[in-house]
């Protein structure tokens, strides 16, 4: 049976189309592989030995005794080294009227996720894997000192399909000073849901999503991730904490002690099931909390950071008509089985 | 002996021969030897024979392009500075152009470029 | 089942008519659920206007399409090639009743139908005859008492609207058939305008996408301005010796004069739509081309043999994109064929529908995997090349319902062949 779904959050409508299901074998991508052994025989600006050929480093995590900007790191962050955008003050408010611009003010920064240039994100052992969820929250602290950083996205492009420019593990942080207009319409909506039930509406989904599990996929005691009701794509997920917070920055070290296998057991599931695809995942969170409080009162209570993942899967392609109108081939509840049965095999 | 000061050798990889002319022209009057390629595997040519204090590219070209090239450079010999000089801001958000050391838009002016050239050549 | 019609058989292509045919038939497919007939409404500048409207006309004819429909082994594909049918065939069907009405979307006293519509609001009208909302001569036209109507919209713009009934059974409308309908109503209003979107985006890409149209603008355009900017700077600065200065200025003039190729052939290639097209003889502008472009052509010892039959038909066209298209066919096999080469122009009626001008040259020949690419923007084999001409010539064909074909074998030349629709009666 078909379905119209909604998903309240964005208002979104989605057609779920099970006549023309999908098995996860239909989704084979590309020869990943093959193309980082063919690429390593040029040259990597982000491996250990190339430090000279990236800007200084702005943050690492390094074996003691060696110093910055050299080889011995674990986790490495620097700046773009060819910005578009460029970090400073920014001007003051825009012009009103027809011809309002910005010039361009941001912070974009490469978090270097391993030295290692064939291993992969998934790959890593688990405590490597908490020092770069780490290193995120680091990475956002520091920036958001900087009052005038409205928002910080953290996201991370893996595969060509799915936007990376090369294949070494690698994410990005972007940093500006307005709200983008999707976040800026989910926090809307965030603070609508909550003023109409007083209660957090990613909590209600956590709690009933948790209770229903035909849509969960992994949950440990401080995390969950499900596939989500109105899912736009084959094998959309997003991963909640348990615990209400709006902001990535509240995690404490116990928390990213769960949070590594969470994200490396969900990652893990579909490298196996889908063939090891291309993936994006963004971290949603709320404005900069030094500012918030003004423009968007509720937020502490109304809205609760995510993560979603979405792997890039292009021979079947999610539909979207331009409206914001999608057609899903894939139930979410499909895909949630699928990746829960398969007990994912330790590669490498 | 008194040793001359060896002038500095550019190496300019770009397709528009116009260009080639212009470049030639304004890098010798500020006393570099220049040489020109117009597609990438005539420069990687020339690199195997002759030694170089900075190479300028552009990414566009026939054949192999620029970003190609110099993936090829870095995998050969680290040590020589390279410009990406280009019509295209775009290519920004490929990471692999951090091979380069800098990234020029090409304008009107020379003047970046040429302020590009006294930061990165070789010493 | 309904939406599974819908999520099987929508979007299989983007014809707004088939699409639109599916929603109607999910509407009105089954004896249960649904309605008996369905009107459309599409949004056409201030008015709403009818377009299709699906549904038996008789009592007689509803049993046996439904007992049809009912068989095993008919899936959905099949009834929406039966209502196709039903609404192509040009006597008398539903369709045809309306597709005279329309009716304004501002004008007061607004009525029903347009008043839906107009509010993007559902209407459910019990006993029309008395309510005082409803266009009398709409009333007539649709012939029953109960009915319901649902706009279609999407964002704030008016798609059209869908009017529903159960003419043959009397069924009531009931809530849930409301429900249904509206859901339907969302789809159908959505997609109307996606489909919009998508030919403003079909459009644009044979502009080849916009990230490589501003692409092209950068490259064509800044590297002329790198030239002239260096060249001049140069004239400005120090003592320039007399050679060098009149060497700089010829650069600048070239590199001035092929910036404004870019802007002309731009320019042209984006107004090509534009220009209606005329009944011409073709005769005098092949014969007029050729005079002009013969002495270019002889002075580099190229020779052109025309063979221009008798008795040509008249061709649908805009005379002067006549000209240039075969301009331009010719300055390619004139850069193709080497000295003393011969350039073959041949017009002539292949059948009833189809004229032909076709170009000749001995030169080198295409390679296979250039044929299609050559009509890609931005496509060119020269040095000074834009790219921009064959897909002219294109647009051309396109735009006045002909064709462009390409023979060629490496080594031995290549034939193009334009292909122009003839006028009727020609």
């Amino acid at each position: 049976m078909s379905q119209l779904r909604k998903d309240v959050l964005s208002g979104r409508w989605i057609i779920i189309a099970s006549e023309r299901s999908k098995r996860p074998d239909d989704f084979r991508p590309h020869q990943s592989q093959v193309e980082k052994r063919m690429e390593n025989k040029g040259f990597c600006p982000f491996c250990e030995g190339n430090e000279s050929k990236t800007p200084p480093e702005v943050f690492s995590l390094r074996k003691a005794g060696t110093s910055k900007d050299t080889p011995g790191w674990r986790v490495r962050v620097v700046p773009n080294k060819f910005p578009a955008l460029e970090r400073g003050t920014p001007p003051p408010k825009p012009n009103k009227g027809l011809f309002q611009s910005m010039p361009g003010v941001g912070v974009h920064e490469v978090v270097i996720e391993t030295p290692d240039h064939e291993k992969e994100l998934v790959d890593l052992p688990l405590p490597h894997i908490r020092e770069v969820l780490f290193v995120f929250q680091e990475r956002i602290q520091n920036i958001e000192e900087e009052l005038h950083y409205q928002y910080v996205q953290v996201f991370k492009n893996k595969g060509k399909e799915a936007g990376a420019s090369l294949s070494h593990p690698h994410s990005q942080i972007v940093a500006t000073p307005i709200v983008p207009k999707r976040i800026k319409e989910e926090l809307y909506s965030a603070e609508r849901l909550f003023t109409r039930s007083q209660e957090c509406f990613f909590c209600r989904i956590i709690k009933e999503e948790g209770e229903n599990k035909e849509r969960l996929v992994y949950q440990n005691s401080h995390f969950c991730v499900i596939a989500p009701f109105a899912s736009r794509f084959p094998f959309e997920l997003v991963l909640y904490p348990l615990r209400h917070s709006p902001h990535y920055s509240s995690l404490t070290s116990d928390e990213f002690k769960s949070l590594a296998p969470a994200l490396k057991t969900v990652l893990l599931k579909l490298k196996s099931i889908l063939s090891d695809p291309p993936y994006n995942f963004i971290i949603h969170q709320s404005p900069n909390l030094n500012l918030s409080q003004k423009k968007w009162p509720s937020i502490e209570n109304s809205y609760h950071w995510h993560m979603e993942i979405t792997p890039v899967l292009t021979r079947v392609a999610g539909f979207e008509l331009g409206t914001g109108f999608y057609i899903n081939p894939v139930p979410p509840e499909a895909a949630a089985g699928y990746l829960r049965e398969n007990s994912h095999k330790d590669r490498k | 002996m008194k040793k001359t000061k060896q002038m500095k050798k550019i190496l300019i990889v770009e397709d528009e021969k116009t260009l080639c002319l212009l470049y030639e022209e304004e890098l010798a009057k500020e006393g570099y030897s220049v040489t020109t390629a117009n597609d990438a595997d005539t420069a990687l040519e020339i690199l195997k024979k002759k030694k170089f204090d900075l190479i300028i590219t552009d990414i566009r070209m026939p054949g192999k392009n620029g970003i190609d090239l110099i993936t090829k450079i870095m995998g050969l010999r680290k040590d020589i500075p390279i410009i990406i000089n280009t019509a295209y801001q775009s290519y920004k958000s490929d990471f692999m152009t951090w091979a380069a050391d800098a990234y020029v838009v090409k304008s009107s002016s020379l003047d970046e470029l040429k302020s590009k050239i006294k930061e990165f050549i070789k010493k | 089942m309904l939406l599974s019609i819908i999520s099987q058989s929508f979007f299989q292509s983007f014809s707004l008519e088939d699409n639109l045919l599916v929603i109607l038939t999910a509407l009105t497919s089954g004896s249960g659920v649904g309605f008996n007939r369905a009107m459309l409404f599409l949004a056409e500048g201030d008015k709403i206007r009818g377009e299709m409207w699906l549904g038996p006309r008789t009592r007689e004819e509803a049993k046996y399409i439904w007992e049809v429909l009912s068989t095993p082994g008919i899936g959905y594909i099949e009834i929406i090639e039966h209502n196709r049918s039903l609404v192509d065939k040009n006597a008398d069907t539903l369709s045809a009743r309306i597709k005279s009405l329309s009716y304004s979307l501002h004008e007061e006293p607004l009525l029903l139908p347009a008043l839906s519509a107009s509010k993007k609001e559902i209407f459910i009208v019990r006993d029309a005859g008395n309510e005082p909302l409803v266009d009398k001569k709409f009333l007539e036209t649709i012939g029953v008492n109960d009915f319901l109507c649902i706009p279609l919209y999407a964002r704030d713009e008016t798609m059209g609207e869908i009017v529903l009934d159960n003419a043959i059974t009397n069924a009531p409308i009931e809530a849930k058939d409301i429900k249904l309908a509206s859901i339907c109503g969302l789809i159908a209003g959505n997609y109307i305008y996606a489909t919009s979107l998508h030919a403003k985006m079909v459009e644009m890409e044979k502009l080849a996408a916009l990230g490589e149209m501003a692409m092209f603008i950068t490259h064509q355009l800044r590297n002329p301005l790198v030239t002239i900017g260096g060249f001049t700077d140069q004239l400005l600065n120090a003592q320039v010796e007399k050679e060098k200065q009149k060497r700089n200025l010829d650069i600048i003039k070239e590199e001035i004069r092929r910036l404004e190729k870019v802007v002309f052939e731009l320019g042209h290639l984006l107004r090509v739509d534009l220009k209606k097209p005329v009944s011409i003889e073709v005769q005098p502008i092949i014969k007029s081309v050729l005079q002009s472009t013969d002495i270019k052509i002889k002075k580099k010892g190229r020779e052109v043999r025309p063979r221009i039959e008798k008795n040509l038909p008249r061709i649908l066209c805009e005379p002067t994109y006549l000209g240039e298209v075969l301009r331009n066919l010719l300055d390619n096999a004139f850069d193709a064929t080497p000295p003393a080469g011969k350039i073959f122009v041949h017009v002539y009626r292949e059948n009833k529908n189809w004229l032909v001008i076709s170009v000749k040259d001995t030169g080198l020949g295409i390679p296979e995997h250039l044929k299609e690419k050559m009509f890609k923007p931005f496509f060119s084999t020269k040095e000074k090349g834009i790219g921009l001409g064959l897909l002219f010539v294109k647009r051309v064909m396109d735009a006045y319902g002909g064709k462009i074909e390409v023979e060629s074998e490496e080594g031995k030349g290549a034939k193009f062949k334009l292909y122009f629709k003839c006028e009727e009666g020609g």
